[in-house]
């Protein structure tokens, strides 16, 4: 296996928990719901996938627990919304913080206990394949999924009519009501789907890219994932590229630092910088609907957000 | 499929919007339901199309009681809204807005067999359209057109249609009440909420009105317009548009610097003269009017002397009041205190007694604590009026009637001309020819962002400008 080949699958695999983290949101956002809790439901998810690992023994029993945690936390930000009309926003960040302090405390006992982790699944020849060999015929079914998540959500959202509903709804509430669809039918169901995808990209870190459990966790990327929903106006396939891009840059500083020692310090910088600069990009292209930009860049970063996300949604009034 | 409304109640706060109203609506026919703002029209049919769920009563679809409060049960019986404004989405492509809640596409979007079917239905309204084209590209009219044939493609046999034709051009309105026409030969159930009454004797076999939310009658058309009016409003209302003029006092001149929209650079008139800008929706009207307000770089108003008029006697009045004019959450009394209030600490007391008698003087229903979202579409329009100062010397309007009723509209109208002395300059625009031709001295032309024509009232013919705004 040469070098380059193992910088892919590297950057494959631990852009894992983003793409889960980043399609959940995306889904979610799309129907209308910011889920701000992204870092804080990251931080438990990790937690509880590896604690329940350690006590099961078993890891899809792990993989599932996270899940399901994850599906509850959408469902109760979703709830608050519909039941006291109180801010998705507020709720959120509230919960970020409770569920980071409380990862920490809940935490504490399983700090730096070596851990299970996910098995390869090898399929032998078609794993022998250069590139494509070891990242779809030799390894984790985590990484694998998160792969096959990303189309298949494009698929979703872009190409069935429930996509389209489910958009509609993010859209104009008002509209799709008056049109027969349920507003908070599909609000519950899909902010429980991303919930969940959210909750395996957490049980994603702990069981695959940093095994075990330590405070924070999650190294902020729930932060970090929050911004690239918004580069990849809002479809699964940009926000992936934008999870990829930043797993080059992350990948790239820590080869570079046996090379130059000043450089390598720069590079875990870059892509902050960088994304503050293509979120204005995306804004300013947004605002004048991208005139000033030739077409191919037009269609790469224009994007639009959903017209009523985060906006409390009451019937009746 | 008759429609029967029993008691039907429903209030807001302390607002009653309907209060016991009990009348049917025969199968197979165009009936009109009018009243003026605030009469509880919009409320009404939002609980026929199952949006708001009334307080009390129940509706009878033929033989069957409609299940209330939902639009799933709607939709399912074949009821079918045409909104105000648009229910769609500005974001998505045709093709997109035409699937939303479509229960009969299949799980995965098939482009090519939607293509033929809007294309198919479009036909009959001689209209073409790209189904990639997205919703906001589009004007107003066809995105109302789009969403009829949505609606009829969906089987909807009872249609509504809440004051729908002010997007619409003269040659699609046409289209559209053609086929309007049709359908309710072929049996499906039309009802119309206006307060055009010309429109409503054009096409309706019935019309019912209401006043304060109250059933008032219901009437066999046709029907000579002026018992129809003094019904509506009572005899005593005065609807003829009889203000008077108020004659120009000083002659100065005014220059309107408008080449970004015209090979004219410019048009010089009296100080005191009143521009309509007639254009159909989306012609770029709107936006020309605006432009003097947060474009002075491409349209500006001066002396001869080349002295601007300061930002600061500028004042602009959207169309959009809860958008773009007032802050909805906001009271009244709140309004008027950013309005008039210039020093750093508010006397409340002093801006109480302003905002009395404000609203005395604009005839605004709602008190000083009353929130600007809680008032009607006239009485915002009123506060907007209020909050305009004495010394403003540009006054910018856009369409500043849309969606009131006759006797509203001449408020308006007369409390802007009484003060009409005092200003040098005001533009409007408007997609009321009547509305142009009643109170403008000099009229410019809009069609596709462009100006076609201008010139003073009196050298411009009523037909020449109809054609101009159709782009002909």
């Amino acid at each position: 296996m040469d070098s380059l080949e193992l910088t892919v699958i590297t950057i494959v695999a631990m852009s894992a928990p983003l793409i889960f983290a980043v399609i959940g949101e995306t889904i979610t956002e799309r129907v209308g719901v910011v889920n701000l809790s992204m870092e804080g439901t990251l931080l438990i998810t990790a937690l509880t996938g590896f604690a329940i690992t350690i006590w099961t023994d078993s890891l899809y029993l792990g993989i599932l627990s996270s899940a399901l945690i994850g599906g509850f936390i959408a469902f109760i930000i979703v709830w608050i919304n519909f039941r006291f009309y109180i801010n998705q926003i507020a709720v959120g960040f509230i919960f970020t913080i409770f569920l980071w302090k409380l990862s920490s405390y809940l935490g504490g006992d399983f700090v730096r206990i070596p851990g299970p982790y996910l098995n390869k699944i090898t399929i032998p020849i078609l794993s022998e394949i250069p590139f494509l060999g070891p990242i779809f015929f030799d390894n984790n079914i985590l990484v694998l999924s998160s792969i096959i998540l990303i189309p298949l959500s494009w698929f979703f959202l872009f190409r069935t009519n429930l996509g389209v509903n489910l958009r509609a709804v993010g859209e104009n509430p008002i509209a799709a009501d008056a049109r027969g669809l349920s507003v908070m039918k599909y609000r519950f169901i899909y902010s429980v789907i991303g919930g969940i995808l959210i909750g395996i990209g957490g049980a994603t870190f702990s069981l695959e890219v940093k095994y075990g459990w330590s405070e924070g966790h999650t190294l902020n990327y729930g932060w970090i994932a929050l911004a690239i929903v918004i580069f990849g106006g809002w479809n699964p396939v940009r926000a992936s590229v934008g999870v990829y891009g930043f797993g080059i840059l992350q990948v790239l500083s820590l080869k570079l630092q046996s090379v130059t020692i000043g450089l390598s310090q720069i590079l875990p910088l870059i892509p902050f910088p960088l994304m503050i600069l293509t979120l204005v990009l995306i804004q300013s292209a947004n605002k004048n609907e991208g005139r000033w930009f030739p077409k191919p860049i037009r269609l790469l970063i224009f994007g639009n957000q959903p017209q009523s996300l985060g906006i409390t949604y009451k019937k009746d009034s | 499929m008759k429609i029967e409304f029993k008691n039907i109640s429903k209030s807001f706060g302390e607002t009653i919007a309907n209060s016991e109203i009990s009348f049917s609506i025969d199968g197979g026919s165009i009936h009109a339901i009018i009243g003026e703002n605030g009469a509880g029209k919009s409320t009404l049919i939002k609980i026929l199309s199952g949006q708001i769920l009334p307080d009390d009563g129940s509706i009878k679809l033929g033989n069957k009681k409609m299940l209330l409060g939902s639009t799933i049960e709607a939709t399912n019986k074949g009821i079918g809204i045409l909104g105000q404004d648009p229910l769609d989405f500005s974001n998505f492509t045709v093709l997109e807005s035409f699937l939303a809640g479509n229960k009969k596409s299949s799980k995965i979007i098939s482009k090519s067999k939607f293509e033929e079917i809007i294309s198919t239905f479009s036909k009959k309204f001689d209209w073409e359209i790209n189904v990639n084209s997205l919703i906001k590209d589009l004007s107003v009219g066809q995105r109302q057109q789009l969403e009829l044939i949505r609606l009829l493609y969906l089987g909807a046999k009872i249609i509504i249609l809440d004051e729908p034709t002010s997007g619409f051009s003269l040659d699609q309105k046409k289209k559209v009440f053609e086929n309007l026409r049709d359908l309710s030969s072929k049996g499906y159930t039309v009802i119309l909420v206006s307060h055009k009454i010309e429109e409503i004797l054009e096409i309706c076999n019935k019309v019912t009105i209401l006043q304060k939310g109250k059933l008032l009658e219901t009437l066999d058309l046709p029907i000579n317009p002026k018992i129809l009016i003094d019904k509506m409003f009572g005899p005593s209302s005065n609807v003829k548009n009889d203000y008077k003029k108020i004659e120009k006092k000083s002659k100065k001149n005014i220059t309107i610097k408008i080449d970004k929209y015209s090979d004219i650079e410019k048009i010089t008139l009296n100080e005191g003269t009143i521009i309509g800008v007639s254009g159909l929706q989306g012609s770029g009207s709107d936006k020309f009017v605006q432009s003097f307000y947060d474009d002075l770089s491409s349209s500006k108003v001066y002396y001869e002397n080349e002295v601007q008029i300061p930002f600061s006697e500028i004042n602009y009045v959207a169309s959009d009041r809860l958008e773009k004019g007032l802050f909805p959450d906001m009271t009244i009394m709140e309004h008027i205190a950013l309005a008039y209030n210039s020093k750093g600490l508010i006397n409340w007391s002093n801006i109480l007694e302003l905002t009395k008698s404000l609203i005395n003087t604009y005839g605004i229903v709602g008190t000083p604590q009353t929130q600007a979202k809680n008032l009607s579409g006239g009485n915002q329009q009123r506060l907007m009026l209020a909050l305009i100062k004495e010394n403003i010397r540009l006054l910018l309007l856009e369409q500043p009637t849309r969606g009131l009723d006759i006797s509203s509209a001449i408020f308006v109208w007369e409390s802007l001309l009484k003060t009409k002395s005092k200003k040098n300059l005001v533009i409007f625009s408007s997609v009321d020819l009547y509305e142009i031709y009643d109170y403008s001295d000099f009229i410019i032309c809009f069609y596709d962002n462009k100006i076609v024509a201008s010139g003073h009232k009196n050298e411009m013919a009523r037909a020449k400008v109809m054609e101009k705004i159709s782009g002909k």
